[in-house]
């Protein structure tokens, strides 16, 4: 019996994906959930689980393909006799996710239940896919479809959208692979007949690296940054840190408390003093959030990738130690499911272990607010009329100045300031 | 003194004008329609609908005259001429009436009479008895068509001498008829009189017949009109005509550089089909911004011409000279005067075009010369009539489906049929290059069995190398 592999629907806005790669081969023998390919979006890698128990009958897309659209049929799976243990039926498999037993499948239905932030997101807003021929031209070209806006009905990307964007004039010959390696600065070259100065490889840009480049430009386009900037006092914090940090040793605890977890729960508890700061510019009106999540800004080897902390204010410091953790690892891994990287209130973008004193970071989309946070230091502090030496780090929030004014800002960070310097609140 | 006052006053009622006056009511605007002659303009009137009922008759001739074939006994088949124009100018009464209810259930007033610019935002309206009426029009839309062109030394007469009018409604079949001009105007009258017996002659002055479309088709549609019996010149020209009684003595030589001889020949009448030319006369266009090129109207591709507030559409506004160009034009012009949002210009690639003739041609897109030269690689797919068996059992084995495949990118550049009921097939590769499908797509279409469309799969599989059936 022939269940068909599909392509899952991995994100809300309904974007496209690419197979990674397959993780097993025709005649495989695979068992219901087994992991047998990865799909790489623009924001993580996505396990493909085997919807049925059997033999891989067919694998109908090869890996590397991009552009596949949920409900593409990837492959089949030669059935065992009796079905896939928990779905008799082989076409209400078909049309469901293909990872999931019911069970697990109404578990991630009940997470995936969008947040009021999200469905007020996306509310009205019903794109059309891309036709099949800017599919197309857009894989010869390595544009990435979901950063075109589509000129076509219903917001449709179509072919000469694709072009527009490559650079390529429509109405003639679309050159087609030749150029799908240049960059545009190349075409330049080519047309004006400039040697480039230096030898260099064309690397393709992962679906990943084009997501930062698109979301990050558009947030310094479009969004007024403002910058402050205040120096905090750790002495407290690192003592505080270091006697919880025992006596989570001495009860035998794995966990370790790091000053980011700190630095992410003064953030969680600054957000909810400061209401006002949770909002995020939305055309003509602002929404304004209840729940405080807290991203984390997480260097992997693909690029930056922003882990959520749901409800960050209402965590301890060990739960969010843990959670944290954890999160940052499958980050690394590539193995983040999108709504644990989607929303969030402010993001928490820490280069302290660098020795870097002041960070100045870009507003990371659809958030309003980004905390950069220094290296903690020994540095000269004036206490009691007299220079002492004192553990200081630079914090810096960069905002959305549509929707906070710099009061706004400065209560935000000066709430997070205060709560670091006496970090006892923030222990209990 | 005012007449009326209106957003919108339409000039011309045909296949342009009319569609434009009802869209601009269902956005909500008050439209105004100005015809000097039929509504329905000359589509309806006096070209696609009325030589369609034409060549009707004519296929029904030629199927009555090849009955023994089908196995069935008819005897000799008689034509009563009187009989088939009748039916013909009944038919467009029919569909003219009911375009003047589609203007009063449409709340579009009609005025009769000719319509002029006569200032910013306003328009005169003359009748026929030469009394005018003035109109306040925030917005004309010039849709006053296109009329035969003629070349010096050969005018029409109305007698000897037909223009597409009087070929419609002959009251003799010509014994010996010269067409001259081989478009689609053209070789339909040439294919209606030869069905029904005259002797026919056509003169192209380009190189092939039914220059705009594929060479293979012109090629192919040559080959069947000669082995009807149609007599057909090409790269020559008439270069005059001398009327005498009853007949005309038309001189034909080759164009310069082609080889033959000039010689003189005698025709019992000629229809002229040259080309045509936009009505931009007599409009009051004079000191406006409104720019005339080669007698049309220049507009951009939201059909405004260089006066605001005047718009120009369909045949007057240039060619492709087809009422379904006009009507989307109309449509498009009165969507633009409301200020609709995501309005798109007309892809003039994607415009398809019909030739009524036997067998029938149809094509949309690029020619596989013009896909070349644009700079494409091609796959051109090709499936003929002969391999398919809705075809055969229909007795329609002449005819071809051919498509063009941009090499790199799979996409549809152009599709070109000639053979048995292509002109209603055509517009499956119409709505696949609107969707802007791929190879792909069309491949993983299911066609019904038996059709003529599957030869439209086919030729996409051919082009790609995977053909089932050739």
């Amino acid at each position: 019996m022939g269940f068909r592999i599909e392509m899952p629907q991995l994100s809300s806005d309904g974007g496209s994906a690419t197979l990674a790669s397959w993780l097993v081969g025709v005649g495989d023998r695979v068992e219901q959930g087994e992991v047998i390919a990865e799909l790489e979006t623009d924001k993580a890698t996505v396990e493909l689980e085997a919807p049925a128990s059997g033999r891989i009958q067919a694998l109908e897309i090869a890996a590397g393909t991009e552009g596949l659209e949920a409900g593409t049929l990837l492959g089949t799976i030669d059935a065992d006799e009796g079905g896939a243990t928990t779905t008799s039926d082989p076409v209400a498999t078909s049309s469901g996710p293909p990872s999931a037993s019911p069970s697990a499948e109404a578990e991630a239905e009940a997470e995936a239940e969008p947040e009021p932030s999200a469905r007020r997101e996306t509310e009205g807003t019903v794109q059309r896919g891309p036709t099949p021929l800017a599919r197309r031209v857009a894989s010869n070209h390595g544009v990435d479809l979901a950063s075109i806006e589509g000129s076509g009905p219903g917001g449709r990307v179509l072919r000469d959208d694709v072009l527009r964007r490559a650079g390529i004039a429509s109405g003639s010959a679309d050159p087609g692979m030749e150029t799908a390696t240049s960059s545009p600065d190349e075409r330049v070259d080519a047309v004006v007949g400039v040697e480039p100065e230096a030898d260099f490889e064309v690397v393709r840009l992962s679906a990943m690296r084009r997501t930062i480049a698109r979301r990050l430009s558009e947030s310094k386009r479009e969004i007024p940054h403002f910058y402050l900037r205040v120096r905090c006092r750790m002495d407290a914090l690192r003592e505080a840190r270091a006697k919880l940090n025992r006596a989570l040793a001495d009860e035998g605890r794995e966990t370790k408390i790091s000053v980011n977890d700190f630095v992410v729960r003064a953030a969680a508890l600054g957000m909810r003093a400061v209401p006002a700061a949770n909002v995020r510019f939305a055309g003509d009106a602002m929404h304004v959030f209840e729940r405080v999540d807290v991203a984390v800004a997480v260097a992997t080897d693909g690029g930056l990738v922003t882990p959520v902390v749901r409800d960050a204010d209402r965590k301890g410091l060990a739960a969010l130690a843990d959670e944290t953790k954890a999160l940052a690892e499958r980050a690394r891994a590539g193995g983040l499911r999108p709504e644990e990287y989607q929303g969030g209130s402010l993001t928490v973008s820490n280069l302290g272990m660098y020795g870097i004193e002041t960070v100045y970071p870009i507003v990371n989309p659809p958030q309003s607010c980004i905390l950069g946070v220094g290296a903690a230091e020994e540095q000269p502090v004036v206490r009691d009329g007299g220079i002492a030496i004192g553990w200081i780090a630079v914090l810096t929030l960069a905002a959305d100045h549509r929707v906070i004014d710099g009061a706004v800002g400065a209560r935000l960070l000066a709430a997070i300031r205060d709560r670091l310097e006496d970090p006892m609140d923030m222990v209990l | 003194m005012s007449a009326g006052s209106y957003d919108v006053v339409v000039i011309g009622g045909g296949p342009g004008g009319y569609p434009a006056a009802i869209r601009a009511r269902q956005l909500g605007l008050s439209v105004a329609l100005v015809e000097r002659e039929h509504l329905g303009g000359i589509c309806l009137n006096w070209g696609c609908i009325p030589t369609k009922a034409l060549l009707r008759t004519a296929e029904v001739h030629h199927l009555a005259s090849h009955a023994d074939e089908y196995g069935l006994a008819i005897g000799e088949v008689g034509v009563d001429l009187d009989a088939i124009v009748k039916r013909s100018r009944k038919i467009s009464k029919r569909l003219n009436t009911g375009v003047k209810h589609l203007m009063k259930k449409n709340g579009v007033d009609v005025h009769d009479g000719t319509g002029r610019l006569a200032g910013p935002g306003r328009v005169t309206v003359e009748n026929a008895g030469g009394e005018r009426v003035e109109l306040e029009a925030r917005h004309v839309v010039l849709a006053t068509g296109a009329r035969a062109r003629s070349l010096p030394g050969l005018e029409a007469d109305g007698e000897l001498v037909w223009t597409y009018k009087e070929a419609m409604v002959p009251k003799v079949l010509p014994g010996r008829l010269l067409v001259v001009g081989s478009g689609a105007i053209g070789i339909e009258f040439a294919s209606f009189y030869r069905e029904l017996g005259c002797e026919v002659t056509v003169v192209e002055a380009l190189p092939r017949i039914l220059p705009v479309e594929d060479a293979e088709i012109s090629q192919l549609a040559h080959k069947q009109f000669e082995k009807q019996g149609m007599t057909i010149h090409t790269s020559t020209t008439v270069s005059s005509l001398v009327r005498g009684d009853d007949q005309v003595e038309a001189t034909i030589g080759p164009v310069e550089g082609a080889e033959g001889e000039k010689r003189t020949e005698t025709f019992d009448r000629v229809i002229l089909a040259v080309g045509i030319v936009g009505n931009v006369e007599d409009l009051g266009l004079e000191g406006t911004g409104v720019e005339v090129d080669r007698g049309h109207i220049v507009t951009n591709e939201w059909t405004e011409t260089g006066e605001p507030g005047v718009y120009a559409i369909g045949d007057v506004a240039g060619p492709p000279w087809l009422a379904h160009k006009a009507t989307h034009e109309g449509v498009l012009c009165a969507e633009r005067i409301a200020g609709q949002a995501n309005l798109h210009p007309m892809q003039r690639e994607r415009i398809p075009g019909c030739t009524y003739c036997r067998p029938q041609i149809a094509s949309v897109g690029l020619t596989e010369e013009k896909a070349k030269e644009a700079g494409h690689s091609v796959r051109v797919g090709r499936f003929p009539f002969v391999g398919n068996g809705k075809a055969i059992a229909l007795g329609e084995t002449d005819g071809l489906v051919k498509t063009i495949f941009d090499e790199t990118t799979g996409e549809l550049l152009g599709a070109h049929l000639i053979g048995a009921e292509v002109t209603e097939l055509i517009q499956g590769f119409v709505v696949a290059m609107n969707l802007e499908t791929t190879e792909a797509e069309l491949m993983q279409t299911v066609f019904p069995h038996p059709t003529l469309s599957e030869m439209m799969h086919e030729s996409t599989l051919d082009a790609f190398g995977r053909a089932l059936h050739i």
